[in-house]
């Protein structure tokens, strides 16, 4: 870990990356996309757990219950969203 | 709890946590801000690599309050604990989605920089952002200061008003040295130090505890089941929310104010500010997920071994021993105390890197928001030193007087003002293009206000044994998260704050609302730092 000395500093104030506006807007328009997907997925999981936590509560597996069993599910789709947007920008910075 | 800890051990813990403020005041001093930088929070601090704030960033919300009380949370009620873990890791992939990048790439020191830049800012906006930013620190501070008083008087084995109020004043006075000298690069450097000492021992003891139980998952789970006097329920909703409706509002109230408080963390906002680039506030994402990830996955396994091993004991102590559950979990697993000397090592330097970011944070919103909205005086070091010393100053007399306050009562007031004001102010002014000042001003104050009334009206205020009024009854509701109401609420509010703005359809014709792309390029003409 090296830290290197502080003073040799870079530009101040920071530049924004110059960007297009069409690129920059398709940008904000997918992350939103995808958030709103993650959102979706995560009060969907949310749902039986205030309206019917008997429902979670069946043990499926041994003493794993239902919802232990799905609560991933929100994290990997929030997860494969980052995939797919790191993913997304990768083509555009090589494009 | 004064078992836990024997004469020597205590020696060996105060040896260690000496030795970890000695080096960590060295560190502050040799990678601190300069005398000729402008502010704490200055291009020396783009010098952090994006790995290392983004491990520091999972530092700012590894506080030794979620540490102590999501194990205990696990321990004694099982599925509601997992489920404000996932909470908080849903808000992390929110923030990195939607807020990290564009952020970084819009604002110069506070998240106010980015209003300015969008065009529904102002000194109006400023000043109130800066506002509303100091009373959600100011609130975490004193949760956090509390609790490690508490703790450190009941470790040393002199639980006494005094020692708890020494025991705060000198934790506050370590916070005061490091947020000053150190800066934000200071700063990260102790939460670096920090997460390097906390992830491995929380691994360690999982691993004991897996190990105790054979690496049989469904094993540990039986046990722990078991020992929370819970059976089958354990792993069922509702154990800490409740049934019913208030039950149901709890619940998602719960997970949702987790999620949105997240995502509007100012210390964490502070650190995507500071990474070298907007894709450097993206690795740095990624790192605070990973780091998050690992470390609650730990917590899991230590909470669901501390209801396996001393879940009897948790039951019969009540809520407040729930503080103690990680150090109890190590009595049962190590036989000459020298694991609980271990976790008691790492309680003391997590509680103290927590609140010197948020005091740093906090020292900024009052030097670049609240005294920037009315001086524009962003040149003077000297300035932002004072402003987070006096904050931090602030933060230690509330402290002190607040010793016997409910912290869960402030806990849940700062998490709902942060997702009912700070996020939908933030994601408005980054996505919505017909966001205004009047919008942020109705969702800041609206956001702010309804959440006070909200917990005021609520169990934590009056009613019940453990609330700040037990004695009277003002309870209009008995939802214990209020974010369920207030989160959505602070979104209404901006947008009929946004709409109902008379001089919406005039700024709009020249182009006030610009595009976010457009309005990147003019960061640098309305930022006041930008000169």
């Amino acid at each position: 870990m090296s830290f290197p000395t502080a003073g040799s500093s870079d530009p101040w104030p920071p530049r924004p990356t110059p960007r297009t506006s069409s690129e920059t807007d398709a940008t904000m328009s997918l992350r939103l996309r995808l958030a709103v997907r993650v959102a979706v997925v995560w009060l969907a999981y949310l749902a039986p757990v205030a309206f019917a936590p008997g429902l979670y509560g069946t043990p499926v597996a041994g003493p794993v219950s239902l919802g232990l069993l799905v609560a991933p599910v929100p994290l990997a789709v929030g997860v494969h969203a980052l995939f797919a947007h790191n993913r997304w920008t990768g083509t555009r910075r090589a494009s | 709890m004064n078992s836990l800890l024997d004469s020597s051990n205590r020696s060996v813990v105060l040896a260690a946590f000496s030795a970890f403020v000695v080096v960590c005041l060295m560190l502050c001093v040799i990678t601190g801000a300069d005398e000729d930088d402008r502010a704490l929070v200055r291009s020396d601090s783009r010098r952090l690599r994006a790995w290392q704030q983004g491990v520091a960033m999972g530092g700012d919300t590894t506080t030794v309050a979620t540490v102590t009380v999501l194990v205990g949370m696990v321990a004694t009620f099982g599925f509601d604990g997992i489920g404000l873990m996932l909470g908080s890791l849903v808000g992390v992939v929110l923030l990195l989605l939607l807020v990290a990048e564009p952020l970084r790439h819009h604002a110069v020191l506070t998240p106010a920089d980015l209003l300015d830049a969008r065009g529904s800012g102002g000194p109006g906006v400023r000043v109130s952002l800066g506002v509303v930013t100091l009373i959600v620190c100011l609130l975490l501070l004193v949760v956090q200061l509390v609790a490690v008083g508490n703790l450190a008087a009941a470790l040393f084995g002199q639980v006494t008003p005094q020692t708890r109020i020494g025991c705060i004043i000198v934790f506050g006075t370590l916070m005061t040295a490091f947020a000053v000298t150190g800066g934000i690069r200071g700063t990260g450097v102790i939460m670096i130090a920090k997460s390097a000492l906390a992830i491995p021992v929380l691994l360690v003891v999982a691993w004991l505890v897996l190990h105790r139980f054979g690496w049989n998952p469904a094993r540990l789970l039986d046990s722990a089941s078991a020992g929370a006097g819970l059976g089958r329920d354990f792993l069922k909703p509702g154990n800490y929310t409740g049934d019913g409706r208030t039950g149901a509002l709890n619940g998602i109230g719960q997970t949702l104010g987790m999620s949105l408080a997240t995502m509007g963390m100012p210390a964490v906002l502070m650190r995507v500010i500071s990474t070298k680039s907007p894709r450097g506030a993206r690795i740095a994402g990624r790192w605070m997920l990973s780091e998050l990830s690992v470390l609650y996955g730990a917590l899991a396994v230590v909470g669901l071994g501390a209801a396996a091993l001393v879940g009897p004991v948790l039951r019969d102590s009540g809520t407040g021993v729930q503080a103690f559950t990680p150090l109890l979990v190590a009595q049962a697993l190590g036989r000459d105390g020298l694991l609980v000397a271990a976790v008691a090592c790492v309680l003391f330097p997590t509680a103290l890197a927590a609140v010197v970011d948020m005091a740093l944070a906090a020292g900024m919103a009052v030097w670049h928001d609240v005294l920037g909205g009315f001086t524009r005086n962003d040149d003077n070091a000297s300035v932002s030193r004072w402003a987070a010393a006096l904050t931090c100053a602030l933060a230690i007399v509330l402290s002190v007087f607040a010793v016997d306050l409910s912290l869960v009562s402030l806990s849940a007031l700062w998490l709902t003002i942060c997702g009912a004001a700070l996020t939908p102010v933030l994601l408005y002014a980054l996505y919505w293009p017909g966001f205004t000042a009047r919008g942020a001003l109705w969702c800041l104050w609206g956001g702010t206000a309804l959440s006070v009334f909200l917990i005021a009206v609520s169990p934590y205020a009056s009613g019940v044994p453990g609330a700040v009024f037990p004695g009277q009854d003002f309870r209009l509701w008995d939802v214990t998260a209020p974010a369920v109401v207030a989160g959505p609420a602070g979104f209404l509010l901006g947008w009929l704050g946004s709409v109902t703005d008379p001089q919406r359809g005039r700024r709009a014709g020249r182009a006030g609302h610009a595009p976010i792309s457009a309005a990147a390029s003019s960061a640098d003409r309305t930022s006041p730092t930008l000169q």
